[in-house]
């Protein structure tokens, strides 16, 4: 029992058909998150208002969406536009995986490295879509080549570093709540896993924050273009 | 610490439906809303905007209307101002006139009836003169008035001189008219023969006619009338004295500030 609680990427019922076998708490709890988000936002939207009286959920809604903008604005320093539907959902999946998990028998999909990694190389794939999207694919890929083309291999090695930090920064996090929770509930069954919880609370909507600014700055760096080299024999402050 | 490649493939698969998920029910729906209230504001806000700029240059023509009859106020509180001045110095004017018209007709009068009441005054007086004279005449030297008056008529004609007498006695022959003797009282027929002979022996005119008449208004006086020549006599000098003597004390009872007027009237007349 408790191998399962702290691993979700176990199947439910190993014994079962292909299909069966195949679904794990990992995708269940996250078809339940997507569930809960998708259905939340269309109960809201279906009855959107555009005047000053709203309800309460569409102005939490707003505000959520707002600061999204905000957050994505000051970090790329460009139009939340095109960024905002990919960051957002990372940001609210990762959220709403971690805040779910004060439901008894929850397990956070986040703490799966399975998931993670899939979050983590979305980003990884996100991050050249959006700048060659931004940049063109020459102007893109000469980044990898600066300062020098020796630095090739360093910037490749720094791009996958960062994609499996990603991963493994929000998994050990995630996985690391749940056995704290798991030892503490052996040792004191009352009140002090409470206090852990609300602390894997605070932990998750933290993570959740850091992993979508992280792939924010990842996106922003490869979307930004360089201004180019002034030619040599203009010196800098010349006009 | 396995990676589930199922599961990593899965979640991959999940987070993409959930991106267009959300943006189809999250992101689009809220930001158009957002947008369109944003809209909504910033047409409002052009709205008042421009509402206000109405207001304002409305305000800013009601300013300049009010200026305009603030002005136009008080130029026809001046103009009415000036036009009751012109009128108030015009009735002035008319008022002064008419008094002075009134005080002019009010003095005329007062003059006609002083003129009046003298006049009046001397006949009284010279029938009282003349009745009087007559009693104390008759009483003290049993002399008659009428004969006394008669007697002094003659000898004033015989004090003529001779140069006028000639002319009037030639006078006399070329008029054809009678010779007119106007008596204030009725001269009897011994009287008429005396004064008859002794003004035709005076101008040698032995065929001279003589009217006698009896004219009152001469109060105590007898008057002959030839050819455009008069000679008379009768109390009328001293009554003219008397009347002199009268208004002289009349206009020293007269206050001094009304006599001007009196006199200006008098002149005016």
């Amino acid at each position: 029992m408790s191998e399962i609680s702290i691993n979700p990427d176990l199947p439910l019922w190993p014994e079962g058909p292909l299909l069966v076998r195949l679904l794990n708490p990992a995708i269940l709890f996250t078809w339940m998150v997507m569930f809960v988000l998708v259905v939340g936002s269309w109960l809201v939207t279906r009855k959107l208002e555009s005047d000053t009286k709203i309800s309460r959920a569409q102005n939490l809604l707003e505000v959520l969406v707002n600061m999204l903008r905000s957050q994505i604005r000051e970090v790329s320093q460009q139009e939340p536009g095109s960024y905002l539907p990919f960051i957002g959902t990372l940001f609210l999946f990762v959220a709403m995986s971690n805040l779910m998990s004060i439901l008894p028998g929850y397990v956070p999909p986040t703490g799966s490295l399975s998931t993670t990694a899939a979050l983590a190389t979305c980003v990884f794939i996100a991050v050249p879509i959006f700048g060659i999207a931004s940049q063109g694919v020459s102007n893109y890929l000469q980044q990898y080549l600066k300062p020098s083309v020796f630095m090739l291999p360093f910037n490749i090695i720094g791009e996958l570093s960062r994609t499996l930090a990603l991963a493994v920064r929000l998994y050990g996090n995630m996985m690391s709540g749940s056995v704290i929770g798991m030892i503490l509930l052996g040792f004191v069954p009352l009140f002090v896993p409470i206090v852990m919880q609300l602390f894997g609370l605070l932990t998750g909507m933290i993570q959740a924050y850091i992993f979508a600014v992280l792939a924010m700055v990842y996106i922003a760096s490869a979307t930004q273009v360089h201004q180019p080299d002034p030619p040599p024999d203009q010196q800098p402050g010349e006009s | 610490m396995r990676i589930d490649w199922f599961t990593f493939g899965a979640q991959i698969v999940n987070f993409l439906i959930l991106v267009w998920l959300l943006k189809r029910f999250l992101y689009g729906p809220i930001i158009t809303a957002m947008d369109q209230r944003e809209k909504a504001f910033r047409d409002r806000e052009k709205e008042l905007a421009e509402a206000k700029l109405a207001a304002d240059r409305e305000a800013e023509e009601y300013r300049q209307k009010q200026q305009k009859m603030e002005h136009a106020r008080e130029e026809q509180i001046a103009a009415a101002a000036r036009e009751i001045d012109e009128w108030k110095r015009e009735q002035t004017q008319l008022a002064r006139e008419e008094i002075d018209q009134l005080r002019a007709n009010w003095f005329r009068g007062i003059q006609l009836e002083r003129a009046s009441f003298i006049r009046e005054l001397q006949q009284r007086t010279a029938h009282q003169i003349y009745r009087t004279t007559r009693q104390v005449l008759k009483e003290l030297c049993d002399v008659s008035l009428e004969q006394q008056i008669i007697t002094s008529f003659l000898e004033r004609l015989d004090r003529i001189s001779e140069v006028k007498r000639q002319q009037m006695a030639q006078s006399i022959r070329n008029d054809s008219e009678p010779i007119l003797i106007e008596s204030s009282m009725e001269l009897t027929k011994e009287t008429q023969d005396q004064i008859r002979s002794q003004i035709s022996s005076f101008f040698a005119e032995a065929e001279a006619r003589f009217d006698f008449q009896v004219v009152p208004a001469l109060i105590g006086g007898i008057e002959l009338q030839a050819a455009g020549h008069k000679i008379a006599w009768s109390l009328r000098e001293t009554l003219e004295m008397l009347e002199e003597e009268f208004t002289r004390s009349l206009e020293n009872a007269i206050p001094h500030d009304l006599q001007g007027n009196f006199e200006e009237v008098g002149r005016t007349t």
